[in-house]
């Protein structure tokens, strides 16, 4: 099974080019969709939940055909055949709400019935059994206004199972939840991607590098790398060097080499930069991380960004 | 159609079960009607005290004398009542107290003194007969006497010396041309006119249709059909402002598409409009069956109020929801209301005119007025007179149109404003997303 994306575009009416030509191809398993605020994630995961028109482009489920075994032969069109891609779907929307003085139960049910699982036996059984997988079958009965971040994120995840769907669509889950939460979050995650696609969209790199198999990095509305994690952290061998500076030297060091990254470590700030060679002895190297392959992609498109607009001007 | 009947089954039992719609259902009847009947009493708890009129009488004491006799018999007579209605009988009025003044004309400091004395309360009102009046047949008499008081225009002591004067000169007239008082008096005994209802036919004879209730009816009617909207419509802007404020429609729109989203919405609200309607049906049949009155209800109308009821809620409904859809500050949205409650009230405005002509060319052209046609024929057609048969049918084609429009368009609105979030749209955005989704 694969979702195909190809020269997906969207610009909303005040201007923003949310969208520009993007195209991927998404395997069964975990795939992060990695960016900073503002650089079309969400727009790309409302377009592929059929909650918004794309300007151009596609997107196809490529499902595979038992009998004759190819991939392609079962293709669903996701932008014209929503009823059948909502059926398929699960979704968790980035800061979705739930009705305050419902029971944990009984909106699942509500939803359960909404995605068209009519049998109330076997409704019933799924919305157990998808709070007992989340964790909440103990306070099913409790009003998920009294719910916390983290058991209403869980509730989040399995109305999103409601149905097993074929892709999973999750828009920056991990946000706002504490370390335990994450942890527990993700083991759910993982679980979960095994057989289905899903699609965690993310600006914690940490996400990604923990839970995707494949992932893409998305600013400004274009996919600006796409791959393996460490795949994408190997191209980088050799070439990330790591040194721990006063905050005064920053600006220096920036006018000479590609600062990737900064953090403050005991009051003195470490910093990555990109360099094809060692920039002085001082420097040491590293092994690539995946912040580091993220910061140079985002730089490098910026770069390039930056010098389209003056050459244009 | 079955995600449609989910959720309007889900915003039907959210709707009915709040708190603020069963007092809403209890509180506009008590608001609306209580106002009315509040007025009714305080009407009848009007101020009862003795009234002081200054009269300069330019006839020479003539009109005086007769006037002081009408106060009279005004003031013996239980209720002040000189043969009114059994209202005012029933209601204590005030004494009139009658004072000339030694002068037949005023001078300008005169009527200042006496201004005065009306603004601290000493006396009601001034009365100035101009001299004159009692002037020979063939000769030209001035015609009009100056009433000087608070609210002259309604005050019920102008309306007393008024009615008492004008027999008073009547009187003054015929015995100057040598009529006997007996033969005045027969001549010039008033006739009340009361207001009463046409006769049909039915199954106990030939009966007065509606009686006093030839005026009640109708505006009844009218007011039960607002209250519907009210309590339909509002909520319909709560439920989405607060689905959008809590973003739980992302969640439902992973598993339903937003046409039936907003559908199933309007369905829930309709139905919610109906329960209210049908509480207020049996109540008032209750009422109407235990004063046995029931002869009153104008059951041929019953289809039409359905038809109208339903279409209104609709149109309003859907144009609210849109507006609930579009802006994220709850304040502005009640501000874009406004105007909308402005159409749905104007025919409140034109009431009293529709109800006296329901064929008159305010009615006729409101009922083409698809924001004001619900109220609007339902005045006219609770009303006696009988309404062209075609009015209604086109009345209802042009809203049902509009309102197929409007929630077409409103529909359009929502689906891209329920997933706005952070600055109000602008007004030509929200053109943009009617026309082009």
């Amino acid at each position: 099974m694969k979702l195909v994306i190809q020269e997906l575009s969207k610009r909303y009416p005040n201007g923003v080019q949310a969208l520009d030509d993007v195209s991927l191809s998404i395997p069964t398993g975990m795939f992060g969709l990695l960016g900073p605020n503002g650089a079309g994630k969400s727009t790309l995961m409302r377009t592929i939940a059929t909650l918004q028109e794309a300007d151009s482009g596609s997107i196809f489920l490529d499902r595979i055909d038992v009998a004759s075994g190819l991939e392609a032969a079962d293709r669903l069109d996701v932008l014209h055949r929503k009823a059948e891609v909502r059926k398929i779907l699960g979704y968790l929307p980035q800061d979705f709400g739930v009705y305050p003085k419902v029971a944990a139960e009984d909106l699942l049910d509500h939803l359960a019935r909404l995605k068209g699982i009519v049998p109330a036996r076997d409704r019933r059984e799924m919305v157990h059994s998808l709070l007992r997988k989340t964790n909440l079958y103990d306070v099913r009965r409790q009003r998920l206004g009294s719910f916390s971040g983290g058991m209403k994120q869980r509730f989040g995840i399995a109305q999103a199972l409601l149905g097993n769907p074929s892709i999973i669509i999750v828009d920056e889950p991990t946000a706002g939840l504490d370390p335990e939460e994450r942890v527990r979050f993700h083991n759910l995650l993982s679980e979960i991607g095994q057989q289905v696609i899903v699609i965690l969209s993310t600006h914690i790199v940490d996400d990604v590098t923990d839970l995707c198999q494949q992932m893409a990095i998305i600013h400004r509305g274009r996919v600006v790398a796409t791959g393996e994690p460490n795949r994408l952290a190997a191209d980088l061998e050799g070439r990330i060097w790591q040194k721990t500076i006063t905050k005064d030297e920053l600006a220096q060091l920036e006018a000479n080499v590609l600062v990737l990254s900064t953090r403050l470590r005991g009051g003195r700030l470490l910093v990555h930069v990109y360099c094809d060679h060692q920039p002085d002895a001082s420097f040491v190297s590293i092994e690539p991380e995946l912040d580091d392959v993220y910061f140079r992609a985002i730089k490098d498109h910026s770069e390039t960004i930056g010098a389209t607009s003056k050459v244009a001007s | 159609m079955r995600k449609v009947w989910l959720v309007a089954q889900r915003e039907y039992n959210a709707m009915v079960a709040t708190k603020a719609f069963l007092l809403s259902i209890v509180l506009i009847p008590v608001l609306m009607f209580g106002g009315i009947f509040v007025m009714h009493r305080l009407r009848g708890a009007r101020d009862a005290s003795d009234k002081t009129i200054v009269i300069v009488d330019g006839s020479g004491g003539v009109l005086f004398a007769a006037l002081e006799l009408a106060a009279e018999r005004h003031n013996a007579s239980p209720g002040g009542g000189d043969g009114g209605s059994s209202d005012a009988a029933a209601a204590p009025t005030p004494k009139y107290l009658l004072r000339r003044l030694a002068a037949d004309s005023l001078s300008d400091a005169d009527r200042l003194r006496l201004s005065d004395q009306v603004r601290l309360a000493e006396i009601e009102a001034f009365v100035e007969i101009p001299s004159g009046i009692m002037a020979a047949k063939d000769s030209v008499a001035p015609s009009v006497v100056g009433f000087h008081g608070h609210g002259a225009m309604l005050s019920a002591a102008r309306q007393w010396v008024d009615k008492s004067l004008g027999e008073a000169l009547a009187t003054a007239r015929l015995l100057e041309s040598n009529v006997d008082r007996d033969t005045i008096g027969w001549a010039i005994a008033p006739v009340r006119v009361v207001p009463l209802g046409l006769f049909k036919k039915t199954d106990h004879g030939v009966e007065e249709s509606r009686g006093n209730a030839s005026l009640l009816m109708p505006l009844s009617a009218m007011l039960v059909m607002f209250m519907l909207i009210v309590v339909s419509a509002q909520p319909a802007l709560e439920s989405v402002m607060d689905e959008k404020a809590s973003r739980i429609a992302e969640l439902l729109l992973g598993s339903v598409n937003v046409f039936h989203l907003m559908l199933g919405k309007l369905l829930g609200t309709v139905a919610g409009s109906i329960t209210v309607a049908a509480i207020y049906a049996v109540s008032g049949f209750a009422v109407a069956a235990y004063n046995q009155l029931t002869g009153l209800i104008p059951w041929e109308m019953l289809p039409w109020f359905i038809v109208f009821q339903i279409l209104a809620v609709l149109l309003f409904s859907s144009i609210f929801m849109a507006v609930g859809a579009s802006f994220a500050q709850r304040n502005e949205a009640q501000a874009m209301t406004l105007p909308i409650w402005i159409l749905a009230t104007c025919p409140i405005f034109f009431a009293s005119q529709i109800v006296l002509e329901p064929n008159g060319a305010v009615a006729t052209w409101l009922s083409f007025f698809p924001p004001a046609a619900p109220l609007v024929m339902i005045l006219r057609l609770a009303s006696d007179t009988v309404i062209p048969w075609w009015q209604p049918i086109v009345a209802a084609v042009l809203l049902l149109m509009t309102t197929l429009v409007c929630v077409f368009l409103a529909a359009r609105v929502f689906r891209v404003g329920i997933l706005w979030q952070g600055k109000t749209p602008r007004a030509r955005e929200l053109v943009s997303w009617a026309l082009r989704g």
